[in-house]
């Protein structure tokens, strides 16, 4: 073999090693779980329990923010990886877009009255999608078509005679968890194209 | 392909496969385990362990050990010595790569 040939070959290997770190940095399920579970039952609030559904977003948003960290925090030391960057881009992302999502709705309901109801509702949940979209698009694949899933749940929910917050919560909460069951196949062949590893 | 073309630049130990893909992985994160390495360079305990080694005595890479569920853990991470190394290294490559295109 020779020296261009053993230099290609020392390459190919570190990108697949790369390629497969890459694939297999996931989310642990149970962060899924979590977020499925406060979905579901606030958005079943926003059908049985209006009164209380701000509260419940507002408490539960912060419980699930810290149990989340606390949860990806003890994944990553058992999966034996430790990256700070990553971690706080996740945050930013999660937590400055709703964050973002939902002062951009209340700004606008303070100049658009009938924003003030379900429609500001409405408004949030789209916002809400394109940060899920956004997810998709650095983070974690399925969001690409959860993203669209809720802006398009966000426009239809209005037609929904009952229960149709309900309905989308239930969507948005299988949508979540349903992916964490076909996790991707990662190539373990250090030789291996890295077209292989998905 | 002669010294000339940039091969004499590049860093003797991390010409081995194992020893600058460890290097690679270790500078997209604050730091690896020994079982998470071994997983991603799909290396063997013992090669693994003795490459790791020739880092470590180079101070490419720091080490620190701990328990998780009473089992010990080693933890490599990047030092600055081994960043900069790294760094000179893949220009080299870069440097190489680019005189055989030519």
């Amino acid at each position: 073999m020779t020296e261009s040939h053993q230099l290609q070959d020392d390459l190919r290997f570190v990108r697949n090693a790369v390629s497969r770190r890459d694939s297999s940095s996931r989310t642990p399920p149970a962060i899924y779980y979590v977020v499925a579970a406060y979905v579901l039952i606030g958005y079943a609030m926003i059908d049985v329990m209006p009164r209380y559904c701000g509260l419940f977003f507002l408490v539960g948003g912060i419980l699930v923010g810290v149990v989340s960290a606390q949860i990806g925090g003890r994944a990553a030391k058992r999966a034996g990886e430790q990256d700070a960057i990553k971690s706080r881009s996740e945050a930013l992302h999660w937590l400055g877009g709703i964050v973002l999502a939902l002062l951009s709705t209340a700004a606008l309901a303070a100049i658009m009255p009938p924003l003030r109801g379900t429609m500001g509702s409405q408004v949030l949940v789209v916002m809400i999608g394109i940060v899920y979209f956004l997810g998709g698009v650095h983070f974690e694949r399925h969001f690409l078509w959860l993203g669209p899933v809720l802006i398009a749940g966000g426009v239809l929910v209005g037609f929904v005679p009952h229960y149709g917050w309900t309905l989308l919560g239930l969507i948005i909460a299988l949508g979540l968890v349903v992916p964490t069951f076909f996790p991707p196949r990662i190539s373990l062949d250090p030789n291996a194209d890295s077209s292989e590893v998905r | 392909m002669t010294p000339s073309n940039g091969l004499d630049k590049l860093d003797p130990l991390l010409q081995h496969r194992s020893r600058l893909g460890a290097l690679v992985l270790l500078s997209g994160a604050d730091a690896m385990n020994f079982t998470r390495l071994r997983e991603l360079l799909a290396e063997s305990d013992g090669n693994l362990g003795a490459q790791l080694r020739k880092l470590e005595e180079a101070q490419y890479i720091e080490v620190c050990k701990e328990f998780l569920d009473r089992k010990p853990v080693s933890w490599y991470a990047l030092s600055a010595r081994g960043r900069q190394a790294l760094k000179a290294h893949l220009r080299a490559l870069e440097a190489v790569i680019k005189s055989a295109k030519v």
